[in-house]
């Protein structure tokens, strides 16, 4: 392993930005006369002896500025492309410049009027950095798709969530979608008209200031018109209650755009059923309790979204966005219960009502101001957001036959949440490398309200986190490196609880292009994950009679340490991402059942492990046997080890190895879709939660670029289902599985309309924050 | 321990951030000479092709200079903290190893001399020819450019705002015997040679083997300092030897 980090080490160090000839120049088109930059061109150096041996590539700028450093003198062939251009091939000699060390060729590209209207180009093109994936699509891929969105689906880390028609990663975790670097919803990615999209890049170790979110996906588009987009989604379910509700509106006059979306995610479901077991010792006393439960349960979430910019292309953004957000949740129902304690025996008959309600208005401001090419650039955002989070929850037992009451529990929560996060980064491109450096802060104030028949609580909280840090990335001949340099100061207060700590979350990658097709990458990282408010608040709820649920003031942050080698396989019929992967994480926080209250009852709570490990890989990627769209498989394969030493559970071993399988058909005019998940109970805490499962079969027909109707059946054949189990250590024995009927063969129907007329609007945002932790409990 | 982790942190930040900047503000400079052992007087010597290795890796060369007509040289954008084997080929002189010293933080801002004395013969002269071609002895065109005053001499063409030789081969430009950033000729191509240029001089290194260029072309304008040696003593670098 030691050889390892020297190995990553090294790769960062080698030779910086030495350089013997540079060669620079621009890349333009003749356009009525008037010579027009090429953005986002592929210009690749051959050997001219060898022409298949790439000798550097690099793409050309906004202003269609493209450069190679250290170049030995010599005679080569360069080779650019760019979708809608003639690819130009010719030789070229590098000389000792007459002057300085900077060899200048300009190149002028023609228009090919064939490629714009009908050929087909097979294939994809993918290049792969040290952190992303560079993605540009086919003319063929462009007309097939009716917004940007599409565009994304076809990228073999991703997929369209067949339930929320949201885009997703295959490989599970979060995903952050920017456009030319600012955050983008999914109304603002069907905004955006397919041929406006020249690539898109796949971040599969996001850069430091993105530092906890899982991949970012950023699309780059071209220049666009002064203009509008409107378009409506709707999609429903006749069975049951669901439906995915979106309108949205942008409008865009000279250095002003004004946008506005609303999205509606609304479920209502009436036939959720779960069985549930506890078993435990308390007071000397061997104790049963088992639930058979059936509830209505459902939520709408409302999500509108308000921002104006104004903004000068290369010199100035100013963006204000202002979302303010309402959700509300509802579960009611009935449960039969039996308990068993000791040898007695006694049944009873429960009724649950819960009612939860947030409110969570953002205001998001963002600025950025272009310096100068030699002096980089500089943003700054600000985000202030609040919480408002009302829960009403009540529980009723009766022992039955005489149905007297035995447990009243009136619960009601208020949660009152600020937070402020600011953050300065400062960017600067040098000949080799890209280098940014910047300052975050992320300050919230907690004040919770708790009345229930434990009595009535408050709890304040305040935490502050600074974060500084600094990363070099780049590429030098094959050799590809990024060193970034982080310390986080999390200074956290509660009643109970007061401390400050520092971590160190230095990430190293290194990676090495064998050649087009194949690359691999070493990593090396370092991160911690702050308890949430929830998770340290120790406002406790009922849970059962005997078991309460409650957060833990005394927690710390939890720090992850992963080291990985990765490799890439780019094939016209294969695209292929594996891993072997090992990760260790010091003080991970989990739930664990515990003794509280001079041993009256028990309390579910969080607490800090001794450690966890993760050993093992992953394999993601894209199969088209054909080697075109119109068949294609996707898969994504984990297979881990998991392990979690704990104190109250003791030494935990477990494999993950879940599998998620998505096969497409798909022509210009239809796309059928069907994804399966093959599930696996991971390992968390005291808990083994096994993965929802899915069987969904999508089919869409695109009318014209305008309109597509949608039809589906999810979870074919079989309801949703939930299980958790505790691990054999536990102190408590709870085994929860849960089945929503309602799911079962659901069959969805969805209309879509937009309209664009092009818009001159273009916001290369780089700073994304936003507090997303609505402290429920 | 934790705060021994703070201010290492810190200080990998600062160092990082540093050396970021710190790449490009101080740079390497000399001149290439030779001295008379009884004398002690110095020449300077122009056109000599000054190369620089690493040390760790002394077969890749990492960039390539010609010294101007007053021997001078420079070198930017390089750490000063490393340690580089610079290999001079003089026309008409053995090639000649020296090694430079690394800076340390000796040198806070400015340049680090990298003089290099060169050892000859007692009888060397200087075999590099000239010709000199003033604005009047080019046959007439009204208004003429500098870029066409240097189109129409012998066997040179521009490509690109690069002088090269009608083979192909590579061609310096100096003003007033100096070496020059990469824009100035592009900015400069278009002025009148009357009234500003007194000659243009071309010195042919083509018979010369291991020379980075194959000619000099040298505008000598009507004003401005020309190139001139320095008139305090140098001290050169050590010579390097395997």
């Amino acid at each position: 392993m030691k050889h390892l980090y020297i190995l990553a080490l090294f790769f960062t160090m080698v030779e910086n930005i030495f350089s013997q000839v540079q060669l620079q120049g621009i890349i333009s088109s003749s356009n009525n006369g008037k010579t027009v930059p090429i953005e986002f061109a592929n210009i690749v150096l051959y050997s001219e002896a060898d022409s298949t041996e790439m000798i550097a590539g690099t793409v050309s700028d906004l202003k269609g500025n493209y450069l190679f450093g250290h170049l030995e003198t010599g005679s080569y062939r360069i080779v650019i492309s760019c979708i809608g251009y003639k690819t130009l091939s010719q030789p070229i000699r590098i000389v000792m410049p007459s002057s300085g060390d900077m060899l200048i060729r300009n190149y002028t590209l023609e228009p090919d009027s064939k490629q714009l209207s009908e050929v087909v180009v097979e294939g994809q093109f993918r290049h792969q950095y040290i952190d992303h994936a560079s993605y540009t699509f086919t003319m063929q891929d462009i007309k097939s798709a009716r917004y940007s969105k599409d565009l994304l689906a076809k990228l073999p880390e991703l997929t369209v969530d067949a339930q929320s028609q949201k885009i997703k990663s295959m490989k599970g975790g979060s995903l952050l979608i920017l456009v030319n670097g600012a955050t983008a919803t999914d109304n603002e990615l069907k905004m955006l008209p397919p041929d406006k999209v020249l690539r898109v890049e796949y971040y599969d170790f996001p850069p430091a200031r993105y530092a906890g979110v899982g991949a970012v996906v950023n699309i780059i588009t071209r220049s666009l018109n002064n203009g509008y987009g409107v378009g409506l989604d709707l999609s429903h379910a006749f069975t049951t209650g669901f439906a995915n509700d979106n309108a949205y509106f942008a409008y865009n006059k000279g250095r002003n755009q004004l946008s506005i979306e609303y999205a509606l995610n609304y479920r209502n479901y009436r036939k959720r059923e779960s069985n549930e077991l506890y078993r435990y010792t308390l007071k000397d006393e061997v104790r049963e309790s088992q639930y058979f439960r059936k509830d209505k349960f459902g939520y709408a979430t409302n999500t509108l979204g308000l921002k104006y910019t104004n903004q000068m292309i290369d010199r100035y953004i100013f963006q204000i966005a202002f979302k303010p957000n309402f959700e509300n949740r509802f579960s009611n129902g009935y449960s039969d219960i039996t308990n068993t304690f000791g040898d007695h025996k006694e049944l009873y008959y429960g009724t649950n009502d819960n009612k939860t309600r947030i409110f969570s208005p953002v205001i998001d401001m963002y600025f950025w101001k272009g310096l100068s090419k030699e002096r980089g650039e500089i943003s700054i955002n600000l985000v202030g957001t609040m919480f408002r989070t009302s829960v009403n929850n009540k529980v009723y037992e009766y022992l039955q036959p005489d149905l007297l009451q035995t447990l009243e529990d009136k619960m009601n929560l208020e949660n009152r949440k600020r937070s402020l996060i600011g953050e300065v980064a400062y960017t600067k491109k040098m000949n080799f490398t890209n280098w940014n450096s910047g300052y975050k802060m992320d300050a919230g104030w907690l004040d919770s309200d708790i009345d229930n028949l434990l009595g009535s609580f408050d709890y304040r909280s305040h935490y502050i986190e600074h974060y500084l840090y600094s990363e070099i990335s780049g590429m030098k001949n094959k050799y590809l490196y990024r060193l970034s340099l982080g310390g986080k100061y999390v200074m956290e207060k509660s009643y109970s609880n007061d401390y400050n700590q520092f971590v160190f979350t230095p990430q190293i990658l290194a990676g090495y292009q064998i050649n087009d097709r194949n690359t691999i990458r070493l990593l090396f990282t370092r991160d911690t994950e702050l308890p949430s408010v929830s998770d340290l608040s120790n406002n406790a709820q009922v849970i059962t009679s005997d078991i309460i649920s409650k957060g833990n003031p005394l927690l710390v942050n939890a720090t992850q340490t992963i080291t990985a080698l990765m490799y890439t396989l780019n094939h016209r019929l294969l695209n292929l991402n594996a891993a072997l992967l090992y990760s260790y994480t010091d003080k991970p926080i989990h739930q664990y059942f515990t003794e509280d209250g001079g041993n009256n009852y028990i309390a579910l709570t969080k607490e800090n492990a001794a450690y966890g490990k993760q050993y093992g890989g992953y394999l993601s990627g894209q199969f088209k046997p054909f080697g075109k769209d119109i068949f294609s498989i996707k898969t994504s394969a984990q297979f881990f080890r998991e392990q979690v030493k704990s104190n109250l559970v003791g030494n935990i071993f477990n494999w993950y190895i879940p599998v998620d399988v998505e096969t497409i058909i798909q022509t210009k005019k239809w796309m059928l879709s069907y994804q399966y998940r093959f599930t696996s109970r991971s390992l968390q805490g005291a808990y083994l939660i096994r993965d929802e499962n899915q069987s969904h079969f999508i089919a869409r027909y695109n009318h014209n670029q305008n309109w597509s109707l949608t039809a589906g059946m999810l979870w074919m054949f079989t309801p949703s289902r939930y299980h958790n189990e505790t691990v054999p250590g536990s102190l408590v024995y709870h085994r929860k599985e849960t089945k929503i009927r309602d799911n079962k063969s659901m069959f969805v129907i969805g209309f879509s309309w937009n309209f664009n007329k092009g818009k001159d609007y273009k916001v290369n945002r780089t700073l994304i924050n936003e507090d997303k932790d609505a402290a429920t409990f | 321990m934790r705060k021994i982790t703070i201010s290492l942190a810190l200080l990998i930040f600062v160092l990082t951030t540093w050396t970021t900047y710190a790449q490009n503000s101080i740079f390497f400079a000399g001149h290439v000479y030779i001295e008379d052992d009884n004398t002690g007087k110095q020449t300077m010597i122009p056109f000599a092709t000054v190369r620089f290795y690493d040390v760790n890796n002394p077969s890749k060369t990492l960039a390539t200079r010609i010294s101007a007509l007053d021997g001078s040289f420079d070198l930017k954008g390089f750490s000063t903290d490393n340690t580089y084997i610079v290999k001079v080929k003089a026309p008409g002189i053995e090639e000649q190893s020296f090694i430079t010293r690394p800076n340390n933080g000796r040198v806070k801002s400015g340049n680090l001399s990298t003089h290099t004395r060169l050892q000859v013969d007692k009888n060397y002269n200087n075999p590099v020819k000239k010709q000199s071609f003033s604005p009047e002895s080019i046959s007439g065109e009204k208004n003429m450019t500098i870029e066409r005053m240097i189109q129409k001499l012998p066997n040179l063409e521009i490509v690109d705002n690069d002088i090269m030789t009608k083979n192909g081969g590579s061609v310096r430009l100096m003003i007033n015997g100096m070496n020059i950033d990469g824009s100035a000729f592009a900015k400069l191509k278009g002025y009148p040679v009357a009234g500003v240029v007194r000659s243009i001089d071309y010195y042919d290194l083509s018979c010369f083997d291991d020379s980075a260029y194959d000619g000099v072309v040298n505008i000598r304008l009507l004003k401005g300092k020309e190139a001139i040696a320095p008139d305090y003593k140098l001290i050169s670098l050590k010579p390097y030897k395997k």
